[in-house]
């Protein structure tokens, strides 16, 4: 049993310390105010690790700006042990240290062990928690959610991961995996050594024509040695040279030949495209016919000669242009005279008369137009001139470019005249050297037939020298598969080995599996229909135990029922029942840790879960001696039953708030259940048999008395009575209860029920922090549904739904007296006269 | 069942009982049963061990 925790710079934590007793212990706060860092501190203090830290590093679960963090856990080892010992688990950076200390009369300390994995084996052994299964003790954070709301796979999975069987799975299904890839290996290293046996069943008949084809090769070499003898034998040196040079000359000589054909035909091809371009002079030239040296020295003579009698038309045209400007003047002059008789001559300013200036005009006009047309001719006279001079300039030019190109062309004939002059002289002494060639050949036919002899045995060795090659690579293959099959027989023959150890280990992890998994069947079972009965009244008794999905087969009323199809509050009890026993069979644990048991349930399950959980403990007979819950949960601190006087005995109020200096501080209250000082109330003093009586007798409304004003603030005292209540009317069919001070005749606190919800109204003010009550928001949100409820109280989010789940939560009359808007004023005023 | 109530539900004993149960197991010597429990206990108890690597590395010390 535990009986205290004190940590130092854990998590959130500079230091606290936490004593607990036996029975239930309950670490209420908020979100946020280090429940679960306490129930994860106890669990890695116990067990050096916890599996919500599995992927972490440790020096993460040290306090900000902290360097070692401190868990020590006094536990005894039975309730009545007058010694106790200390664990204590350091963690320092990423290292974690244990030691473990007897304690003798609970003060005086002995070291017993030291290092993580003794230490851990110790607490185990020493907390009577068997098998090592000391998964099961801890009851994680939104276990029984996930549980209810998932599938059976799921299910399975998180009984395998409580029981510690899931690596036996994963042992399992990963020798299955490398079974697999050596089967096929096998396989495929057999199917190898096939195909490597039939490539080789042919290499010995192979390998035998080697030594065959060796001697042949032997047998030419031994011909070539002699033909070469009678080669050097037979042949005058001096003659042989002679031939050879002669046939290189010749050789060179034909080499020269062909190059000098080649230079012709380079040659010819430039004379051909410089001839094709002089067509095409020759085309465009029109101007003249003659000899082009002539026609150049003419045409030049010519152009001059155009050009000067250019310049004398010009001249003339010019002088015709004078001459008709001043007719043209003479004309107007004539003109200003009118048609007067007495008119005079414009230049010598005599009277003319009409007659002779009508003759004279007549003249003028006469002359002006011949000067008109002359000017006309000589234009066009000097257009054509132009033109033909243009002309003769082009073809000048032409010309002049094809008396270049053939200049060439008289040049590339000469050179190919040269060149055809020197194949000439070739031919002749290529013609000299062959019949000098042909002098030599009779002295050397025979040697030439030898040397014929000679290449060709020459190549029939080159031919067998492949052959023996392949042959040779052949054997080195040979030997290499063969070193190959070798080397995959040995395989085989380890991984047939392999699969022999694996078989073994498959069998042994699956006898670990099923031993576990029988006993859950044989062992879990029968009890498990016990525990469902010691926490509820639900008939729900258990067929069987599905030994694949490893879960409780459900009975009801003599039918199996799939879980999924079970109530809310059906599988709750189920759950709980089953992990309970299993706790019982498997870890045999005299505590429980449960961490925020209501997280993933929906409000009215949680309610049902929190009550099933204060019955874990009930029963005298239970191994189960100390349970310590972290919840949110308000309710979960009010009354079970009646006949349950202790709920819990004791509480831890965990706060979150700010210092003087502003930094966030975790505090805590605690508060011991203690019947001797009545300090809390019990249900003997408590009314509830009268009320309940009075009700059952028909009472519609019931006025009850406060029994000591004592109780005005205490924290518990409003757990007690306003569950009480809350539980009344849930129980029977009443509208509200009013709750009136026996001393100032003022209403306390009232309670509301409609359809399906329940309100209360408390008058004094509470200890819960802030905020648990509503904000004014909330009310005046509250305020609306009221209305829409048709009631003039007021309701406080109390769930209350049609299978009697109830949730409840209350704000004190103070908070509505605070900074109210001129809007929630109203409101606040409405409140009060209700409450009066 | 195994007869000793406190290893009844220890899984390295039961492990190890069937091992040496079992007719794979004829003339292994003490050396590759050591291997073999070391193997499962590491793989069995250890959520970080990697047991395909594991169980490679075991396979190749044992054959």
């Amino acid at each position: 049993m535990i009986i205290q925790l004190h940590v130092t710079n854990w998590l959130c934590y500079k230091e606290i310390k936490l004593n607990f007793t036996s029975g239930l212990n309950l670490l209420f706060g908020d979100n946020g105010t280090g429940k679960t860092s306490i129930i994860r501190a106890i669990f890695m203090g116990l067990f050096g690790e916890c599996p919500a830290f599995k992927n972490l590093d440790k020096s993460q679960l040290i306090l900000h700006g902290e360097n070692v963090a401190v868990i020590r856990i006094q536990f005894l080892k039975s309730q009545s042990d007058s010694n106790s010992f200390l664990v204590e688990r350091t963690i320092t950076g990423n290292r974690l240290s244990s030691e473990i200390f007897f304690m003798e009369n609970h003060t005086e300390k002995k070291t017993l062990k030291r290092g993580n994995k003794p230490v851990t084996e110790f607490i185990i052994d020493t907390l009577g928690i068997k098998n090592n299964m000391y998964k099961l003790i801890f009851f994680g954070e939104g276990e029984m959610g996930q549980y209810l709301y998932s599938n059976r796979i799921f299910r399975k999975n998180l009984t395998q991961k409580i029981l510690n069987i899931e690596n036996a799975e994963k042992i399992l299904r990963t020798i299955s995996k490398i079974k697999n890839i050596n089967r096929n290996r096998i396989k495929d290293l057999k199917k190898r050594n096939n195909d490597y046996q039939m490539q080789i069943k042919k290499f010995p008949e192979r390998i035998e024509n080697l030594n065959e084809l060796l001697e042949k090769k032997e047998n030419l070499e031994n011909k070539i040695t002699n033909l070469q003898t009678k080669l050097e034998g037979m042949s005058d040196d001096s003659q042989i040279k002679r031939f050879e040079r002669i046939r290189n000359q010749l050789s060179i000589y034909e080499q020269e030949t062909s190059e000098d054909y080649r230079e012709i035909e380079i040659l010819n091809r430039s004379l051909k495209s410089k001839l094709n371009r002089i067509n095409l002079y020759e085309k465009d030239i029109t101007s003249f016919n003659q000899s082009e040296e002539d026609v150049l020295i003419n045409t030049d003579l010519k152009i001059k000669e155009i050009e000067k009698d250019i310049a004398r038309r010009e001249q003339d045209r010019n002088r015709a242009l004078a001459e008709l400007d001043f007719v043209s003047t003479q004309l107007k002059l004539f003109n200003l005279g009118g048609d007067s008789p007495q008119s005079k001559c414009p230049t010598c300013d005599q009277p003319i008369s009409k007659e002779y200036r009508f003759i004279r005009y007549k003249n003028l006009q006469d002359d002006f137009d011949k000067k008109k047309r002359d000017i006309e001719n000589f234009s066009k006279l000097l257009l054509s001139k132009s033109k033909f001079i243009t002309k003769l300039k082009k073809d000048r030019e032409l010309l002049t470019l094809k008396i270049s190109e053939q200049k060439e062309i008289k040049q590339l004939e000469e050179e190919i005249a040269s060149v055809k002059y020197r194949i000439e002289d070739k031919l002749i002494l290529i013609k000299d050297l062959e019949l000098e060639l042909e002098d030599n050949t009779i002295g050397t036919d025979k040697s030439r037939s030898l040397q014929k002899q000679l290449s060709i045995h020459q190549k029939e060795v080159d031919q067998l020298d492949g052959q023996i090659t392949a042959i040779q690579n052949l054997e080195t293959t040979f030997f290499s598969i063969n070193d190959e099959i070798d080397e995959n027989i040995k395989i085989i023959t380890d991984l047939e080995n392999s699969m022999k150890f694996l078989e073994l280990l498959k069998e042994g992890t699956e006898d670990v599996y099923n031993e576990i998994a029988s006993t859950l069947i044989s062992e879990v079972k029968p009890i498990l229909s016990e525990k469902i009965k010691t926490l509820s009244d639900f008939q729900i008794e258990i067929s069987d135990i599905d030994s694949k999905f490893l879960f409780p087969i459900v009975k009801i009323a003599g039918n199996e029922r799939n879980f999924q199809n079970l109530s809310g509050g059906e599988k709750l009890i189920t759950y709980l029942a089953f992990r309970l026993s299993l706790l019982e069979v498997y870890g045999r644990s005299s505590f429980f840790l449960i961490d925020d048991p209501s997280d993933n349930l929906d409000s009215a399950h949680s309610v049902e879960l929190l009550d099933d959980i204060k019955s874990i403990i009930s029963p005298p007979d239970n191994p189960l001696k100390q349970v310590i819950v972290a919840t949110n949960d308000i309710r979960f601190s009010g009354p079970i039953s009646p006949e349950i006087e202790t709920p819990w005995k004791k509480l831890y109020v965990l706060k979150k708030q700010k210092n003087e200096e502003n930094e966030q501080i975790y505090t805590h209250e605690e508060i011991e259940y203690n019947p001797t000082e009545i300090k809390s109330p019990s249900w003997e003093k408590f009314p509830y048999t009268n009320i309940k009586e009075q009700l059952e007798n028909g009472f519609k409304e019931s006025i009850l008395k406060r029994f000591s004003e004592d109780y005005r603030d205490d924290f518990l005292f409003k757990q007690f009575y306003v569950t009480a209540f809350v539980d009344i009317l849930g129980e029977y069919n009443i509208d509200y209860i009013k709750v009136i001070d026996p001393q100032t005749r003022e209403l306390d606190f009232i309670i509301i029920k409609n359809s399906n919800r329940i309100g209360v109204v408390l008058k004094s003010t509470s200890i819960i922090e802030k905020e648990y009550y509503l904000d004014l928001n909330q009310v005046f949100s509250i305020k609306n549904a009221l209305s829409r409820l048709n009631l003039n109280g007021l309701l406080y989010s109390i769930y209350f739904n049609k299978e009697s789940y109830w949730k409840a939560f209350y704000f004190s009359k103070d908070d509505l007296e605070g900074p109210l808007s001129e809007e929630n004023i109203g409101l606040a005023q409405d409140l009060e006269s209700y409450l009066k | 069942m195994l007869k000793n109530e406190k290893k009844k539900l220890d899984p390295k004993a039961i492990f190890a009982q069937s091992i040496k149960n079992s007719e794979l197991f004829t003339d292994m010597d003490e050396n590759k049963t050591a291997l073999i429990l070391g193997f499962f206990e590491k793989a069995y108890y250890n959520d970080k061990y990697n047991i395909e690597k594991g169980l490679q590395n075991l396979l190749r010390d044992l054959v």
